[in-house]
């Protein structure tokens, strides 16, 4: 089955340092039958997310024509406008997909306030907003900026992690939300998600360098879900997100 | 007077901007009069400590006013026991730690090898101490290494605990960025001697004119604050 993921990165890993490389991310979308990916880099979770956007920026260029690699421009709440050029110098090139959204050093909680002065900038943008929710906290924070921005389109990455049925409620309740499957691997997470929200709402990711690239694979092929739907959580949806530029 | 600042970082997160670098720390060093400084990039704390220290020495080398600390986290050391010799032996001054910023504990068993592992090479050790108690388990690792400890970013609800491990061990030493309260320099000083007290400012992040005055002002004789400023930083260091 053909795979779209839009939820991985290059760079070192933090801490170990140990690098994952575009020839390493290519390797293991080769080994697990992923045909495109929109990328981002480590650099821009723990430290530096301009530098990370570069690395993104070469890398997407470095492989145009030659794989599907796509890239998300990050920007970082601490910074309102270094994250606005930082959208401006990238968002004209067509392998730049999509915003990504960090807070401070990632690890600092979703703040409204500081979201908003950055999504507000991004209007003019058609790119979709990715942000991580590592909690319900930060899904509360979402709602409310799709609330406000009803006519961009959020996706939470991670699916707020343990509290990922409070993600999809928030799905339910706000059309321009869309869920990222990584984060916690609970058995009823697929099946709960589809049944609310239905197949076209859920995006394959799967948090490389962070986790190995066939865990959240296996996690989709062994849910109780019909050929159809997992066509749509691993490509369909993918599809959409790229706008066909496959 | 004549100033070493042994607690300086540059790069992202250290000042308001994503882009603050080594030469807008070497400004605000110079326009406060410090003659050298020690300083870390960012990356090594955030990132990678690998690359930071690479960063770090590289833009050490270049400049006549900074000089390199290198920094390890015990979450991504696996023992490899020739990494603090090399460390030394590339020109670092001083070993960092920083389990407030990266969120491990003083009891990981790993910054104890760390630690342990010092002893036989000797890098004068700079530890962000900001928690009850921390004080307290680094003494009781290193309180008999023999190399210098410096205790980095004490403010008044640590210092009781700092004089208590400087009673006990001569190696232990205070750094000053943490102090704000009035009188905390003056009973540090005469609690412990001012032989073992080493001037830091926090910069980039945090003014280094203000963290200068509050040593400047303090109510101890001119001597003890060029010990403070200087002298102790250079005996430690080596200068």
């Amino acid at each position: 089955m053909r795979i779209i993921d839009i939820n991985c990165r290059i760079g070192a890993i933090p801490v170990l340092g140990n690098q994952f490389t575009a020839e390493n991310l290519l390797g293991s979308m080769q080994k697990n039958e992923v045909k495109a990916a929109v990328i981002s880099s480590t650099i821009s979770d723990t430290v530096d997310f301009m530098a990370g956007n570069r690395l993104v920026y070469q890398t997407v260029e470095k492989y145009a024509g030659k794989a599907n690699l796509f890239g998300a421009v990050t920007v970082n709440t601490a910074f309102p406008d270094e994250s606005v050029e930082e959208m401006r110098k990238y968002l004209f090139n067509e392998r730049m997909v999509a915003v990504r959204v960090v807070a401070d050093n990632r690890k600092s909680p979703l703040l409204h306030s500081t979201c908003r002065a950055i999504i507000n900038s991004q209007r003019r943008y058609a790119a979709p907003v990715l942000i991580h929710a590592k909690n319900a906290a930060d899904v509360e924070v979402i709602e409310l900026l799709a609330a406000e921005f009803k006519t961009m389109r959020f996706i939470i990455l991670g699916m707020g992690e343990d509290d990922w049925k409070h993600a999809v409620l928030a799905a339910e309740t706000n059309t321009n939300i869309s869920l990222e499957l990584s984060g916690r691997i609970s058995s009823d997470k697929i099946d709960y998600t589809l049944k609310t929200l239905g197949s076209h709402r859920l995006f394959y990711g799967s948090s490389l360098p962070y986790v190995d690239g066939a865990l959240f694979k296996a996690f989709v092929e062994n849910a109780n879900i019909d050929d159809g739907e997992k066509a749509d959580i691993f490509f369909n949806n993918g599809k959409r997100l790229l706008d066909n530029k496959l | 007077m004549r100033i070493i600042d042994i607690n300086t970082a540059y790069g992202p997160y250290t000042g308001a901007s994503a882009t603050t670098g080594s030469g807008e720390l070497e400004q605000r060093l110079k326009a406060a009069g410090v003659e050298k400084a020690v300083s870390l990039c960012s990356y090594g704390i955030y990132y990678s400590y690998r690359d930071g220290n690479a960063r770090t020495l590289k833009t050490c080398q270049e400049s006549s006013l900074l000089m390199p600390a290198a920094t390890v986290d015990p979450r991504g050391f696996f023992g490899q026991k020739e990494l603090l010799p090399k460390l030394k032996e590339a020109g670092f001054r001083l070993l960092r730690f920083f389990p407030d910023l990266q969120e491990w504990d003083t009891e990981h068993l790993v910054f104890e090898d760390l630690l342990r592992l010092n002893a036989d090479v000797g890098l004068p050790v700079m530890i962000s101490v900001t928690a009850p108690g921390q004080v307290t388990r680094v003494f009781r690792i290193a309180g008999d290494l023999g190399y210098p400890v410096i205790l980095q970013g004490i403010g008044y609800l640590q210092l009781a605990e700092t004089i208590a491990a400087a009673r006990r061990s001569e190696c232990f030493m205070a750094e000053t960025s943490g102090l704000s309260m009035p009188a905390t320099l003056e009973l540090l000083s005469g609690s412990i001697g001012a032989d073992r007290i080493l001037f830091g400012s926090g910069a980039c992040e945090r003014s280094v004119e203000i963290a200068r005055d509050f040593v400047l002002s303090a109510h101890i004789p001119d001597g003890d604050k060029e010990k403070i400023f200087y002298e102790n930083s250079a005996r430690v260091l080596g200068v």
